[in-house]
């Protein structure tokens, strides 16, 4: 399931109330019908954000392994099952090395392995690619769904990319801008094994122009084709970007 | 590389020193200078001959006390650091004390703790530890509240414990400061000891510079002096040496990619 929205829509807001970081103010928050209170929360999902949030004073193996840790796993069964996934996450050979010698996208990668190893039923991703550069951030969607469709969790995902949402989502929810309320629910059908190649078909075309009106990015068709040129101006690699359509308000603004 | 680049770092430094030395030994000389005075740096290198032994019993003398006063200084400055990080009743009733003591002159209290303990090793190393424990419990403050708050909200979000969260995050955080209070404060401690001596003291390099200098042996205090230089660097040097130990993810701090 996937939240797309505007800045300051509350997206990030609400996978910190789902993951029990604060209270709920209103409403309640469920797990398999059972409502939960936020202490109740904490400790039952695994939340990935856009920073990758490794400690530096641990190698890649201990940062992998910490929320095993956490959860009261002996540190040398830890250490082996997260090197054990290793070489299934590209970062064979790099598992004694210091987060500040790793690139961008391994310590992405680290990050996500600890997320993963932690073993919950449900993930919380806020924008865990946004921090990438273009291509990292393809080869790593490519591999988060690879990933799902080989150990089938809850994902809920919060992400700028409409793109990324549609190729990764079941479910897109699209937020409005303050106050944040759910505009449009867009179930997306595709079967999975999902490929790249899903993007260049009709119904994704098609599923891709829902979701951007849903979001008021296809008001005036004129209007659309004049920011996407303003887009393409300002992008410092436009052709490097051409997988997604990320937007921010800033932009939705001008 | 970094070998022939350390070499060019000592260099200029010790090449200066030399030209230093060399225009005090001939002005010194040709001005004729009374040695009680001033005396010429051959005259001090001489006294380190002539007077080793003696030397050495006072260093040892004033080592014991700088390194017992920083021990100190170091467990009861992380300690309270500590102490005051884990509870906000504490943080309120000590930090503001422990800042507002600043301003007393540690060395004022010397002639205090010698009507209080006498002329023995006690007043001096709690001199040596007061002087100390400033920088070494503020650093530690500092430094268990500079973990990164998104790191610690990501822990908490897996349920962790306060403790664990002080173990994982907190303290090799504060680590990195605790070690720079330390070498400020082994600095300070050389300075204490020396000053808790001068005050009065039977042993020690600060007590041997005021025998030496009261019967005009002043290349005998010069001798004091050095030592107490070197003194000093080596153990700065000794703190960063295993502070490298301890913390060896630092080195490859400042070629931290994106």
């Amino acid at each position: 399931m996937a939240l797309i929205g505007p800045s300051g829509s509350g997206k990030s807001t609400l996978l910190d109330i789902v993951s029990g970081l604060f209270p709920e103010s209103e409403g309640t928050v469920s797990f398999a019908g059972q409502p939960l209170s936020f202490e109740e929360r904490l400790g039952g999902s695994a939340y990935m954000r856009q920073r990758d949030l490794l400690l530096p004073w641990r190698s890649a193996l201990d940062n992998a392994a910490l929320a095993l840790e956490i959860h009261g796993v002996p540190r040398r069964d830890a250490r082996t099952r997260a090197a054990a996934r290793f070489p299934s996450f590209g970062l064979a050979g790099f598992e004694d090395a210091w987060p500040s010698q790793l690139s961008g996208g391994m310590r992405q990668r680290v990050a996500f392995l600890r997320t993963m190893l932690a073993d919950r039923s449900i993930l919380l991703l806020d924008e865990p690619f946004g921090a990438l550069d273009a291509l990292n951030r393809v080869a790593l969607q490519a591999w988060l769904i690879e990933i799902w469709e080989s150990e089938r969790r809850s994902v809920l995902l919060v992400t700028h990319d409409i793109d990324e949402a549609i190729f990764l989502a079941d479910r897109v929810i699209v937020l409005s801008s303050r106050p944040g309320r759910i505009v449009h629910v867009e179930p997306i059908s595709f079967p999975h094994p999902r490929h790249r190649s899903l993007l260049a078909t009709e119904e994704f075309f098609w599923r891709r122009s829902r979701l951007a009106e849903a979001l008021g990015l296809l008001d005036e068709p004129e209007e659309q084709e004049d920011t996407h040129s303003t887009r393409a101006d300002t992008r410092s690699t436009p052709s490097g970007r051409a997988p997604g359509v990320p937007y921010d308000s800033g932009e939705m603004a001008s | 590389m970094s070998r022939d680049r350390s070499f060019l770092h000592w260099l200029w430094p010790t090449f200066l020193l030399l030209g230093l030395l060399g225009i005090w030994e001939v002005a010194v000389r040709l001005d004729d200078t009374p040695r009680w005075m001033l005396p010429p740096p051959s005259a001090i290198a001489q006294s380190f001959r002539a007077d080793w032994r003696l030397l050495l019993e006072h260093t040892r003398v004033t080592l014991l006390e700088v390194i017992l006063g920083f021990g100190l200084a170091l467990v009861a400055g992380v300690l309270t650091g500590v102490a005051i990080d884990s509870s906000i009743v504490l943080r309120r009733a000590i930090y503001p004390l422990i800042i507002a003591s600043q301003t007393i002159p540690m060395v004022a209290l010397a002639p205090l703790m010698l009507i209080w303990f006498g002329y023995g090793l006690m007043p001096k190393i709690l001199i040596t530890a007061l002087i100390g424990f400033f920088p070494i419990a503020v650093n530690t403050v500092d430094g268990l509240r500079s973990g990164d708050r998104e790191i610690l909200a990501l822990l908490r979000s897996m349920g962790s414990s306060g403790g664990q969260r002080f173990r994982i995050v907190r303290v090799p955080a504060a680590l990195p400061l605790i070690f720079s209070g330390a070498r400020i404060a082994i600095t300070f401690c050389v300075i204490g000891a020396v000053f808790a001596e001068l005050v009065g003291a039977s042993a020690g390099l600060g007590y041997l510079m005021e025998r030496s200098a009261a019967q005009f042996q002043t290349a005998r205090v010069f001798a004091c002096i050095v030592i107490l230089a070197i003194m000093g660097i080596g153990l700065f040097s000794l703190i960063a040496i295993i502070e490298r130990l301890a913390l060896p993810w630092r080195r490859f701090h400042t070629e931290s990619s994106e």
